[in-house]
Protein backbone atom coordinates (compact mmCIF):
# COMPACT_ATOMS: atom_id res chain seq x y z
CA UNK A 1 0.00 0.00 0.00
CA UNK A 2 1.29 3.29 -0.98
CA UNK A 3 2.86 5.22 2.08
CA UNK A 4 0.69 8.15 1.48
CA UNK A 5 -3.77 8.41 0.07
CA UNK A 6 -5.53 10.94 -0.06
CA UNK A 7 -9.17 9.65 -1.25
CA UNK A 8 -12.06 12.19 -2.61
CA UNK A 9 -10.66 14.84 0.13
CA UNK A 10 -12.99 18.07 0.51
CA UNK A 11 -12.54 20.77 2.45
CA UNK A 12 -14.68 24.50 2.88
CA UNK A 13 -14.03 27.37 4.81
CA UNK A 14 -17.12 29.95 5.81
CA UNK A 15 -15.79 33.08 5.53
CA UNK A 16 -18.05 36.40 6.85
CA UNK A 17 -17.67 39.48 4.65
CA UNK A 18 -18.76 43.09 5.42
CA UNK A 19 -19.53 45.31 2.57
CA UNK A 20 -17.60 49.15 3.51
CA UNK A 21 -19.50 51.81 5.12
CA UNK A 22 -21.09 52.79 8.64
CA UNK A 23 -24.57 51.38 7.89
CA UNK A 24 -23.01 47.70 7.26
CA UNK A 25 -20.82 48.00 10.08
CA UNK A 26 -24.21 48.52 12.09
CA UNK A 27 -26.51 45.69 9.99
CA UNK A 28 -23.21 43.33 11.11
CA UNK A 29 -23.76 43.61 14.60
CA UNK A 30 -27.23 41.79 14.09
CA UNK A 31 -26.50 39.45 11.13
CA UNK A 32 -23.34 38.21 9.47
CA UNK A 33 -23.31 37.63 5.89
CA UNK A 34 -20.95 34.29 5.40
CA UNK A 35 -20.32 32.63 2.25
CA UNK A 36 -18.72 29.32 1.55
CA UNK A 37 -15.15 28.85 0.08
CA UNK A 38 -14.32 25.43 -1.45
CA UNK A 39 -10.96 24.55 -0.44
CA UNK A 40 -10.18 21.50 -1.88
CA UNK A 41 -12.66 19.77 -3.62
CA UNK A 42 -12.45 15.67 -4.10
CA UNK A 43 -8.45 16.05 -4.16
CA UNK A 44 -7.16 12.31 -4.50
CA UNK A 45 -3.86 10.87 -5.16
CA UNK A 46 -0.92 8.52 -3.50
CA UNK A 47 2.75 8.57 -3.13
CA UNK A 48 5.32 6.19 -2.26
CA UNK A 49 7.55 6.01 0.15
CA UNK A 50 10.75 8.08 -1.14
CA UNK A 51 9.19 9.73 -3.73
CA UNK A 52 9.86 13.53 -3.53
CA UNK A 53 6.69 15.40 -5.01
CA UNK A 54 6.61 19.11 -5.93
CA UNK A 55 2.92 20.48 -5.42
CA UNK A 56 2.38 23.77 -7.41
CA UNK A 57 -0.41 26.07 -7.67
CA UNK A 58 -1.36 29.50 -7.72
CA UNK A 59 -1.75 31.36 -4.61
CA UNK A 60 -5.13 30.24 -2.72
CA UNK A 61 -5.10 27.67 -4.95
CA UNK A 62 -5.12 25.12 -1.95
CA UNK A 63 -1.77 23.97 -1.25
CA UNK A 64 -1.43 24.89 2.10
CA UNK A 65 -5.03 23.11 3.14
CA UNK A 66 -3.70 19.77 1.60
CA UNK A 67 -0.58 20.26 3.47
CA UNK A 68 -2.45 20.96 6.69
CA UNK A 69 -4.92 18.44 6.33
CA UNK A 70 -2.44 15.79 5.63
CA UNK A 71 -0.27 17.07 8.57
CA UNK A 72 -3.49 16.69 11.04
CA UNK A 73 -4.01 20.49 11.48
CA UNK A 74 -7.30 20.70 9.45
CA UNK A 75 -10.10 17.91 9.67
CA UNK A 76 -11.77 17.68 6.14
CA UNK A 77 -15.72 17.52 5.68
CA UNK A 78 -15.32 14.82 3.43
CA UNK A 79 -12.56 11.55 1.61
CA UNK A 80 -9.92 9.39 3.32
CA UNK A 81 -6.94 10.25 4.56
CA UNK A 82 -4.14 7.03 5.24
CA UNK A 83 -0.68 8.02 5.97
CA UNK A 84 1.50 5.15 6.87
CA UNK A 85 -1.71 3.66 7.80
CA UNK A 86 -2.96 6.40 10.59
CA UNK A 87 -5.77 8.75 9.35
CA UNK A 88 -4.17 12.40 10.58
CA UNK A 89 -7.43 13.89 12.70
CA UNK A 90 -8.24 10.76 14.54
CA UNK A 91 -4.70 9.68 15.58
CA UNK A 92 -3.27 12.67 15.62
CA UNK A 93 -0.36 12.30 18.20
CA UNK A 94 0.91 9.15 16.55
CA UNK A 95 0.71 10.36 13.24
CA UNK A 96 2.58 13.65 14.03
CA UNK A 97 5.00 11.55 15.71
CA UNK A 98 6.07 9.99 12.28
CA UNK A 99 6.44 12.84 9.94
CA UNK A 100 7.89 16.55 9.85
CA UNK A 101 6.62 20.22 9.15
CA UNK A 102 8.65 23.36 7.91
CA UNK A 103 6.15 26.32 7.10
CA UNK A 104 8.31 28.47 5.23
CA UNK A 105 5.98 31.50 6.65
CA UNK A 106 5.80 30.15 10.09
CA UNK A 107 8.27 29.37 13.11
CA UNK A 108 7.85 26.40 14.66
CA UNK A 109 10.74 26.89 17.02
CA UNK A 110 10.79 28.84 20.52
CA UNK A 111 11.14 32.92 19.58
CA UNK A 112 13.10 33.44 22.76
CA UNK A 113 15.85 30.80 23.40
CA UNK A 114 18.97 29.58 21.82
CA UNK A 115 18.39 27.08 19.01
CA UNK A 116 19.90 24.31 21.01
CA UNK A 117 17.35 24.72 23.46
CA UNK A 118 14.80 24.60 20.92
CA UNK A 119 16.25 20.97 19.79
CA UNK A 120 16.44 19.62 23.46
CA UNK A 121 12.67 20.71 23.94
CA UNK A 122 11.91 18.49 20.74
CA UNK A 123 14.06 16.07 21.70
CA UNK A 124 12.20 15.52 24.85
CA UNK A 125 8.79 16.11 23.19
CA UNK A 126 9.18 13.68 20.68
CA UNK A 127 10.96 11.39 23.50
CA UNK A 128 14.72 10.73 21.04
CA UNK A 129 16.69 8.56 23.36
CA UNK A 130 19.51 10.86 24.14
CA UNK A 131 22.44 8.64 22.59
CA UNK A 132 20.11 8.82 18.50
CA UNK A 133 19.46 12.42 19.82
CA UNK A 134 23.04 13.25 19.58
CA UNK A 135 23.86 11.23 17.02
CA UNK A 136 21.08 12.58 14.14
CA UNK A 137 22.21 16.17 15.89
CA UNK A 138 25.78 15.63 14.85
CA UNK A 139 24.44 14.66 11.45
CA UNK A 140 22.32 17.43 10.57
CA UNK A 141 24.72 20.28 12.28
CA UNK A 142 27.12 19.15 9.54
CA UNK A 143 25.12 18.98 6.75
CA UNK A 144 22.92 22.35 7.37
CA UNK A 145 26.39 24.31 8.74
CA UNK A 146 24.49 25.15 12.10
CA UNK A 147 27.59 24.68 14.52
CA UNK A 148 27.65 28.34 15.13
CA UNK A 149 23.61 29.15 15.19
CA UNK A 150 22.87 26.95 17.97
CA UNK A 151 23.91 29.10 20.68
CA UNK A 152 22.26 32.26 19.02
CA UNK A 153 18.36 32.78 19.92
CA UNK A 154 16.20 32.05 17.07
CA UNK A 155 15.40 35.67 16.59
CA UNK A 156 18.32 36.98 15.98
CA UNK A 157 18.74 34.60 13.11
CA UNK A 158 18.63 35.62 9.68
CA UNK A 159 16.16 34.02 7.58
CA UNK A 160 18.09 31.49 6.12
CA UNK A 161 19.85 30.49 9.17
CA UNK A 162 16.69 30.03 10.44
CA UNK A 163 15.55 28.21 7.93
CA UNK A 164 18.01 25.65 8.22
CA UNK A 165 17.23 25.61 11.64
CA UNK A 166 13.20 24.99 11.11
CA UNK A 167 15.05 21.90 8.49
CA UNK A 168 16.92 20.51 11.36
CA UNK A 169 14.17 20.59 13.87
CA UNK A 170 11.35 19.25 11.52
CA UNK A 171 13.68 16.14 11.01
CA UNK A 172 15.44 15.82 14.44
CA UNK A 173 12.94 12.83 15.61
CA UNK A 174 13.87 10.70 11.72
CA UNK A 175 10.68 11.51 10.43
CA UNK A 176 9.63 8.99 7.53
CA UNK A 177 7.55 11.75 6.13
CA UNK A 178 8.66 15.30 5.45
CA UNK A 179 6.28 18.49 4.80
CA UNK A 180 7.46 21.57 3.24
CA UNK A 181 5.55 24.43 2.55
CA UNK A 182 7.11 27.19 0.64
CA UNK A 183 10.37 26.65 2.67
CA UNK A 184 12.86 28.52 -0.16
CA UNK A 185 10.47 31.68 0.07
CA UNK A 186 12.08 34.69 0.50
CA UNK A 187 16.03 33.23 0.53
CA UNK A 188 18.88 34.58 -1.13
CA UNK A 189 20.42 32.53 -4.00
CA UNK A 190 23.49 30.44 -1.94
CA UNK A 191 20.81 29.62 0.82
CA UNK A 192 18.17 28.11 -1.53
CA UNK A 193 20.87 26.03 -3.63
CA UNK A 194 22.29 24.04 -0.42
CA UNK A 195 19.15 24.01 1.60
CA UNK A 196 17.85 22.31 -1.68
CA UNK A 197 21.26 19.90 -2.02
CA UNK A 198 20.58 19.42 1.67
CA UNK A 199 17.05 17.83 0.40
CA UNK A 200 17.89 16.02 -2.06
CA UNK A 201 21.00 13.88 -0.04
CA UNK A 202 17.99 13.63 3.05
CA UNK A 203 15.89 12.10 0.52
CA UNK A 204 18.24 9.97 -1.27
CA UNK A 205 20.46 8.44 1.79
CA UNK A 206 17.44 8.14 4.38
CA UNK A 207 14.58 7.64 2.08
CA UNK A 208 12.65 10.44 3.52
CA UNK A 209 9.25 10.59 1.65
CA UNK A 210 8.90 14.88 0.67
CA UNK A 211 6.17 16.94 -0.60
CA UNK A 212 7.18 20.20 -1.12
CA UNK A 213 5.12 23.35 -2.03
CA UNK A 214 6.60 26.01 -3.49
CA UNK A 215 6.23 28.91 -6.03
CA UNK A 216 9.79 28.56 -7.12
CA UNK A 217 10.18 26.61 -10.19
CA UNK A 218 13.41 25.66 -9.77
CA UNK A 219 13.19 23.96 -6.76
CA UNK A 220 10.61 21.73 -8.45
CA UNK A 221 13.00 21.22 -11.32
CA UNK A 222 15.98 20.47 -9.40
CA UNK A 223 14.21 18.22 -6.60
CA UNK A 224 11.31 16.45 -7.77
CA UNK A 225 10.41 13.97 -10.05
CA UNK A 226 7.07 13.98 -9.57
CA UNK A 227 5.08 17.18 -10.04
CA UNK A 228 1.20 17.72 -8.87
CA UNK A 229 -0.65 20.69 -10.04
CA UNK A 230 -3.40 22.30 -8.19
CA UNK A 231 -6.14 25.25 -8.73
CA UNK A 232 -9.20 26.18 -7.45
CA UNK A 233 -9.24 23.27 -5.15
CA UNK A 234 -9.30 20.51 -7.70
CA UNK A 235 -6.29 18.23 -8.82
CA UNK A 236 -5.87 19.40 -12.24
CA UNK A 237 -1.97 17.46 -13.27
CA UNK A 238 -0.33 14.23 -12.01
CA UNK A 239 2.88 12.94 -13.36
CA UNK A 240 6.62 13.62 -14.36
CA UNK A 241 8.06 17.34 -14.94
CA UNK A 242 8.92 16.40 -18.15
CA UNK A 243 5.59 15.49 -19.30
CA UNK A 244 4.09 18.47 -17.76
CA UNK A 245 6.35 20.55 -20.12
CA UNK A 246 5.94 18.36 -23.56
CA UNK A 247 2.17 19.01 -23.02
CA UNK A 248 2.26 22.67 -21.42
CA UNK A 249 6.00 23.95 -23.03
CA UNK A 250 6.26 22.48 -26.48
CA UNK A 251 8.23 25.29 -28.02
CA UNK A 252 11.91 25.36 -27.68
CA UNK A 253 14.41 28.01 -28.92
CA UNK A 254 17.07 27.83 -31.09
CA UNK A 255 19.59 30.48 -30.11
CA UNK A 256 22.35 31.31 -32.57
CA UNK A 257 25.09 33.34 -32.74
CA UNK A 258 27.04 34.29 -36.63
CA UNK A 259 30.19 35.11 -37.35
CA UNK A 260 29.42 38.02 -39.92
CA UNK A 261 26.22 39.75 -40.66
CA UNK A 262 24.34 38.07 -43.34
CA UNK A 263 21.56 38.19 -46.09
CA UNK A 264 19.66 35.51 -44.51
CA UNK A 265 17.92 33.15 -47.05
CA UNK A 266 14.11 32.51 -48.42
CA UNK A 267 13.92 29.07 -47.92
CA UNK A 268 14.42 28.12 -44.11
CA UNK A 269 14.14 24.16 -42.62
CA UNK A 270 10.49 22.93 -42.31
CA UNK A 271 9.51 23.17 -38.89
CA UNK A 272 10.74 26.64 -37.81
CA UNK A 273 7.48 28.40 -36.55
CA UNK A 274 9.05 31.97 -36.62
CA UNK A 275 12.03 33.41 -36.44
CA UNK A 276 14.01 36.65 -35.83
CA UNK A 277 17.89 38.16 -36.50
CA UNK A 278 19.42 40.88 -34.28
CA UNK A 279 22.84 41.78 -35.21
CA UNK A 280 24.32 38.57 -35.17
CA UNK A 281 22.08 36.73 -32.96
CA UNK A 282 19.41 34.78 -34.65
CA UNK A 283 16.83 33.41 -32.56
CA UNK A 284 14.29 30.80 -34.07
CA UNK A 285 11.39 29.06 -32.29
CA UNK A 286 10.17 25.22 -32.95
CA UNK A 287 8.01 22.88 -31.94
CA UNK A 288 9.99 20.10 -30.32
CA UNK A 289 7.32 17.27 -30.57
CA UNK A 290 7.12 17.24 -34.40
CA UNK A 291 10.67 18.25 -35.02
CA UNK A 292 13.92 17.22 -33.59
CA UNK A 293 16.58 19.62 -32.62
CA UNK A 294 19.48 17.64 -34.36
CA UNK A 295 17.94 17.75 -37.51
CA UNK A 296 17.39 21.69 -37.56
CA UNK A 297 20.68 22.00 -35.74
CA UNK A 298 22.17 20.47 -39.13
CA UNK A 299 20.31 22.19 -41.72
CA UNK A 300 21.23 25.44 -39.86
CA UNK A 301 24.56 24.87 -40.10
CA UNK A 302 24.92 23.98 -43.91
CA UNK A 303 22.83 27.75 -44.59
CA UNK A 304 24.28 30.48 -42.11
CA UNK A 305 27.93 30.65 -40.92
CA UNK A 306 27.38 29.67 -37.81
CA UNK A 307 29.66 30.35 -34.16
CA UNK A 308 27.61 29.24 -31.35
CA UNK A 309 24.38 27.21 -30.96
CA UNK A 310 22.53 26.60 -27.97
CA UNK A 311 18.92 24.99 -28.02
CA UNK A 312 16.80 26.14 -25.17
CA UNK A 313 13.75 25.24 -23.06
CA UNK A 314 11.08 27.56 -22.30
CA UNK A 315 11.49 28.25 -18.58
CA UNK A 316 9.27 26.75 -16.28
CA UNK A 317 8.00 29.79 -14.86
CA UNK A 318 6.57 30.72 -18.45
CA UNK A 319 5.18 27.20 -19.05
CA UNK A 320 3.53 27.38 -15.38
CA UNK A 321 2.30 30.77 -16.32
CA UNK A 322 0.66 29.31 -19.81
CA UNK A 323 -1.16 26.07 -17.64
CA UNK A 324 -2.35 28.12 -15.26
CA UNK A 325 -3.91 30.21 -18.25
CA UNK A 326 -5.11 27.48 -20.05
CA UNK A 327 -6.65 25.70 -17.00
CA UNK A 328 -8.50 29.12 -16.51
CA UNK A 329 -6.51 29.82 -13.26
CA UNK A 330 -4.84 32.96 -13.53
CA UNK B 1 3.02 40.96 40.57
CA UNK B 2 2.45 38.88 43.96
CA UNK B 3 1.55 41.96 46.37
CA UNK B 4 -1.17 42.97 43.68
CA UNK B 5 -2.59 39.88 42.95
CA UNK B 6 -2.58 39.16 47.21
CA UNK B 7 -4.25 43.12 46.70
CA UNK B 8 -7.25 42.38 44.92
CA UNK B 9 -7.67 38.60 46.65
CA UNK B 10 -8.16 40.63 49.97
CA UNK B 11 -10.34 43.40 48.26
CA UNK B 12 -12.33 41.18 46.45
CA UNK B 13 -14.41 40.05 49.13
CA UNK B 14 -14.01 43.54 51.21
CA UNK B 15 -17.89 44.75 50.12
CA UNK B 16 -19.40 41.62 51.73
CA UNK B 17 -17.30 42.13 54.83
CA UNK B 18 -18.03 45.74 55.45
CA UNK B 19 -21.46 44.67 55.01
CA UNK B 20 -21.86 42.16 57.22
CA UNK B 21 -19.28 44.33 60.03
CA UNK B 22 -22.27 46.92 59.66
CA UNK B 23 -25.22 44.69 59.90
CA UNK B 24 -24.15 41.72 61.37
CA UNK B 25 -25.10 38.59 60.46
CA UNK B 26 -28.22 37.24 58.18
CA UNK B 27 -29.81 34.85 60.44
CA UNK B 28 -27.46 31.63 60.76
CA UNK B 29 -25.24 33.43 58.09
CA UNK B 30 -22.34 35.19 59.51
CA UNK B 31 -19.39 36.56 57.78
CA UNK B 32 -16.97 33.88 58.41
CA UNK B 33 -19.36 31.14 56.62
CA UNK B 34 -19.68 33.14 53.75
CA UNK B 35 -16.06 33.67 54.12
CA UNK B 36 -15.41 30.06 54.85
CA UNK B 37 -17.48 28.99 51.43
CA UNK B 38 -15.98 31.65 49.49
CA UNK B 39 -12.38 31.33 50.18
CA UNK B 40 -12.70 27.48 49.25
CA UNK B 41 -14.19 28.42 46.03
CA UNK B 42 -11.44 30.85 45.44
CA UNK B 43 -8.64 28.25 46.46
CA UNK B 44 -9.97 25.49 44.11
CA UNK B 45 -9.71 28.15 41.41
CA UNK B 46 -6.48 29.54 42.31
CA UNK B 47 -5.08 26.20 41.63
CA UNK B 48 -6.69 25.62 38.42
CA UNK B 49 -5.72 28.99 37.38
CA UNK B 50 -1.75 28.17 38.44
CA UNK B 51 -1.95 25.15 36.09
CA UNK B 52 -4.34 26.63 33.21
CA UNK B 53 -3.94 30.08 32.69
CA UNK B 54 -2.52 29.09 29.18
CA UNK B 55 -5.92 28.65 28.49
CA UNK B 56 -6.76 32.16 29.39
CA UNK B 57 -4.54 33.95 26.56
CA UNK B 58 -5.61 30.79 24.19
CA UNK B 59 -7.93 32.40 21.99
CA UNK B 60 -6.17 35.36 21.81
CA UNK B 61 -2.45 34.08 21.68
CA UNK B 62 -3.46 30.55 19.67
CA UNK B 63 -6.31 30.64 17.78
CA UNK B 64 -6.60 34.61 16.19
CA UNK B 65 -3.25 34.12 14.82
CA UNK B 66 -2.68 30.12 13.94
CA UNK B 67 -0.18 29.41 15.82
CA UNK B 68 -2.38 26.89 17.14
CA UNK B 69 -0.63 24.57 14.27
CA UNK B 70 2.54 24.46 15.80
CA UNK B 71 0.53 22.58 18.89
CA UNK B 72 -0.94 20.22 16.55
CA UNK B 73 2.11 19.24 14.93
CA UNK B 74 3.68 17.90 18.34
CA UNK B 75 2.95 14.31 19.59
CA UNK B 76 1.44 15.78 22.69
CA UNK B 77 -1.59 15.80 24.22
CA UNK B 78 -3.31 19.57 23.14
CA UNK B 79 -4.48 20.13 26.50
CA UNK B 80 -1.14 20.17 28.31
CA UNK B 81 0.99 22.15 25.51
CA UNK B 82 -1.84 24.80 26.10
CA UNK B 83 -1.26 24.20 29.72
CA UNK B 84 2.13 24.39 29.97
CA UNK B 85 2.16 27.49 27.13
CA UNK B 86 1.85 29.82 30.19
CA UNK B 87 2.88 30.00 33.63
CA UNK B 88 2.55 32.34 36.25
CA UNK B 89 4.17 32.29 39.35
CA UNK B 90 2.34 34.85 41.30
CA UNK B 91 -0.76 32.88 40.68
CA UNK B 92 0.10 31.00 43.48
CA UNK B 93 -0.52 33.77 45.83
CA UNK B 94 -4.70 33.57 45.40
CA UNK B 95 -4.06 29.82 46.19
CA UNK B 96 -2.08 31.19 49.80
CA UNK B 97 -3.88 33.55 50.64
CA UNK B 98 -7.54 30.81 50.04
CA UNK B 99 -6.10 28.90 52.34
CA UNK B 100 -5.22 31.23 55.07
CA UNK B 101 -8.90 32.89 54.93
CA UNK B 102 -10.35 29.34 55.21
CA UNK B 103 -7.98 28.20 58.27
CA UNK B 104 -8.91 31.82 60.22
CA UNK B 105 -12.66 30.78 58.98
CA UNK B 106 -12.47 27.48 60.33
CA UNK B 107 -10.67 28.63 63.69
CA UNK B 108 -13.23 31.42 63.68
CA UNK B 109 -16.10 29.25 63.48
CA UNK B 110 -14.29 26.96 66.25
CA UNK B 111 -14.60 23.76 64.65
CA UNK B 112 -12.12 21.45 65.59
CA UNK B 113 -9.78 20.07 63.00
CA UNK B 114 -9.31 15.85 62.95
CA UNK B 115 -6.90 14.40 60.09
CA UNK B 116 -10.26 13.11 58.51
CA UNK B 117 -11.43 16.42 58.14
CA UNK B 118 -8.24 18.13 56.52
CA UNK B 119 -8.27 15.09 54.22
CA UNK B 120 -11.88 16.24 53.34
CA UNK B 121 -11.00 19.46 52.88
CA UNK B 122 -8.39 18.25 50.28
CA UNK B 123 -10.77 15.88 48.57
CA UNK B 124 -12.96 18.93 47.94
CA UNK B 125 -10.23 21.50 47.17
CA UNK B 126 -9.32 18.31 44.65
CA UNK B 127 -13.02 18.85 43.04
CA UNK B 128 -12.98 22.21 42.64
CA UNK B 129 -9.50 22.56 41.08
CA UNK B 130 -10.43 19.95 38.44
CA UNK B 131 -13.94 21.98 38.30
CA UNK B 132 -12.52 25.32 37.56
CA UNK B 133 -9.75 23.41 35.60
CA UNK B 134 -13.28 22.22 33.20
CA UNK B 135 -14.60 25.77 33.41
CA UNK B 136 -11.05 27.33 31.93
CA UNK B 137 -10.90 24.64 28.80
CA UNK B 138 -14.49 24.97 27.53
CA UNK B 139 -14.54 28.95 27.89
CA UNK B 140 -11.05 29.32 25.67
CA UNK B 141 -12.42 25.61 23.66
CA UNK B 142 -15.30 28.49 22.41
CA UNK B 143 -12.95 30.40 20.55
CA UNK B 144 -12.61 27.21 18.20
CA UNK B 145 -16.05 28.90 16.40
CA UNK B 146 -16.08 32.12 17.04
CA UNK B 147 -12.91 34.64 18.69
CA UNK B 148 -14.78 37.50 18.89
CA UNK B 149 -16.56 39.03 22.21
CA UNK B 150 -15.68 36.51 24.01
CA UNK B 151 -15.27 38.83 27.48
CA UNK B 152 -18.66 37.22 28.55
CA UNK B 153 -17.19 34.07 29.26
CA UNK B 154 -15.52 35.69 32.46
CA UNK B 155 -18.93 35.40 33.97
CA UNK B 156 -17.98 31.70 34.78
CA UNK B 157 -14.54 31.89 34.76
CA UNK B 158 -13.01 34.90 37.14
CA UNK B 159 -17.19 35.67 38.18
CA UNK B 160 -17.10 31.73 38.73
CA UNK B 161 -16.53 32.13 42.46
CA UNK B 162 -18.16 35.81 43.43
CA UNK B 163 -21.46 33.60 43.43
CA UNK B 164 -20.08 31.77 46.66
CA UNK B 165 -20.66 35.20 48.59
CA UNK B 166 -24.47 35.04 48.27
CA UNK B 167 -25.96 32.85 51.34
CA UNK B 168 -27.18 29.52 50.01
CA UNK B 169 -30.97 29.97 51.47
CA UNK B 170 -31.01 33.39 49.74
CA UNK B 171 -29.93 32.44 46.51
CA UNK B 172 -32.25 32.97 43.76
CA UNK B 173 -33.22 29.17 42.47
CA UNK B 174 -32.12 29.78 38.90
CA UNK B 175 -29.06 30.79 40.27
CA UNK B 176 -28.50 27.81 42.89
CA UNK B 177 -30.09 25.34 40.38
CA UNK B 178 -27.38 26.96 37.40
CA UNK B 179 -24.23 26.63 39.89
CA UNK B 180 -25.66 22.91 41.01
CA UNK B 181 -26.40 20.76 38.27
CA UNK B 182 -24.84 22.91 34.95
CA UNK B 183 -21.74 24.35 36.48
CA UNK B 184 -21.55 22.56 39.65
CA UNK B 185 -19.65 25.58 41.93
CA UNK B 186 -21.84 25.04 44.74
CA UNK B 187 -20.92 20.91 45.30
CA UNK B 188 -17.77 22.44 45.60
CA UNK B 189 -17.82 25.51 47.88
CA UNK B 190 -21.40 25.34 49.95
CA UNK B 191 -21.76 20.96 50.06
CA UNK B 192 -18.49 20.38 51.62
CA UNK B 193 -18.36 23.25 53.95
CA UNK B 194 -21.24 22.74 55.25
CA UNK B 195 -20.21 19.23 56.00
CA UNK B 196 -17.43 20.72 57.27
CA UNK B 197 -18.96 22.46 59.78
CA UNK B 198 -21.87 20.21 60.50
CA UNK B 199 -24.97 23.08 59.21
CA UNK B 200 -27.35 20.35 58.09
CA UNK B 201 -26.15 19.14 54.78
CA UNK B 202 -25.37 15.44 54.60
CA UNK B 203 -22.51 13.55 54.03
CA UNK B 204 -23.00 12.83 50.65
CA UNK B 205 -23.71 16.20 49.12
CA UNK B 206 -20.40 16.98 50.07
CA UNK B 207 -18.29 13.62 49.21
CA UNK B 208 -19.91 15.23 45.52
CA UNK B 209 -17.41 18.00 45.07
CA UNK B 210 -14.49 15.24 43.35
CA UNK B 211 -17.35 13.58 41.06
CA UNK B 212 -18.34 16.65 40.13
CA UNK B 213 -15.33 17.81 39.43
CA UNK B 214 -13.77 15.10 37.05
CA UNK B 215 -17.72 14.83 34.99
CA UNK B 216 -17.44 18.84 34.70
CA UNK B 217 -13.54 18.37 33.51
CA UNK B 218 -14.17 15.31 31.32
CA UNK B 219 -17.23 16.95 29.35
CA UNK B 220 -15.19 20.02 29.01
CA UNK B 221 -12.46 17.88 27.67
CA UNK B 222 -14.97 16.14 24.99
CA UNK B 223 -16.15 19.80 24.20
CA UNK B 224 -12.33 20.45 23.72
CA UNK B 225 -12.19 17.84 21.26
CA UNK B 226 -15.08 18.78 19.35
CA UNK B 227 -13.50 22.23 19.10
CA UNK B 228 -10.12 21.08 17.72
CA UNK B 229 -12.27 18.99 14.63
CA UNK B 230 -13.63 22.92 13.84
CA UNK B 231 -10.04 24.51 13.99
CA UNK B 232 -9.58 26.49 11.07
CA UNK B 233 -5.75 27.69 11.24
CA UNK B 234 -5.15 30.39 8.93
CA UNK B 235 -3.73 31.14 5.53
CA UNK B 236 -0.10 31.43 4.77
Amino acid sequence: MAQIELKDISKHFTVSERPKGNHAAFRSLFHRETHRVEALKHIGFSIEEGELVGYIGPNGAGKSTTVKVMSGILTPEEGECRILGRTPWRERASHVANIGVVFGQRSQLWWDVPTQDSFELLRDIYGIPANLYGERLGELTRALDLEKLLSIPVRQLSLGQRMRCEVAAALLHRPRILFLDEPTIGLDAVSKLSLRQFLKEENQNNGVTMILTTHDMDDVEALCSRVMTIGHGRLLYDGTLQELKETYAPLHRIRATLQENVQLPENFPKGILRWELEGKTYTAIFDSRSTPAHLLISALAKLLPLQDIVVEEQSVDEMVASMYRSLDLS
Amino acid sequence: MIPQVFLVVITDPIGSICMFARFGSIGEWSMERILLIYSMAITAFGLAETFCRGFDSFPYKMVQNGEFDRVLLRPRSTVVQVMGSVFHIHRAARVLSGCIAIAWCLWQLQIPMTPLKILFLLYSLCGGMLLYMGVFIWTSGISFFSIKGLEWIYIFTNGGYQVTRCPMPYMPRLLKNIFTFLIPILAVSYYPASVLCGWGEPLWKGLLSLPAGIGFLSTSLLMWRFGVRHYRSTGS
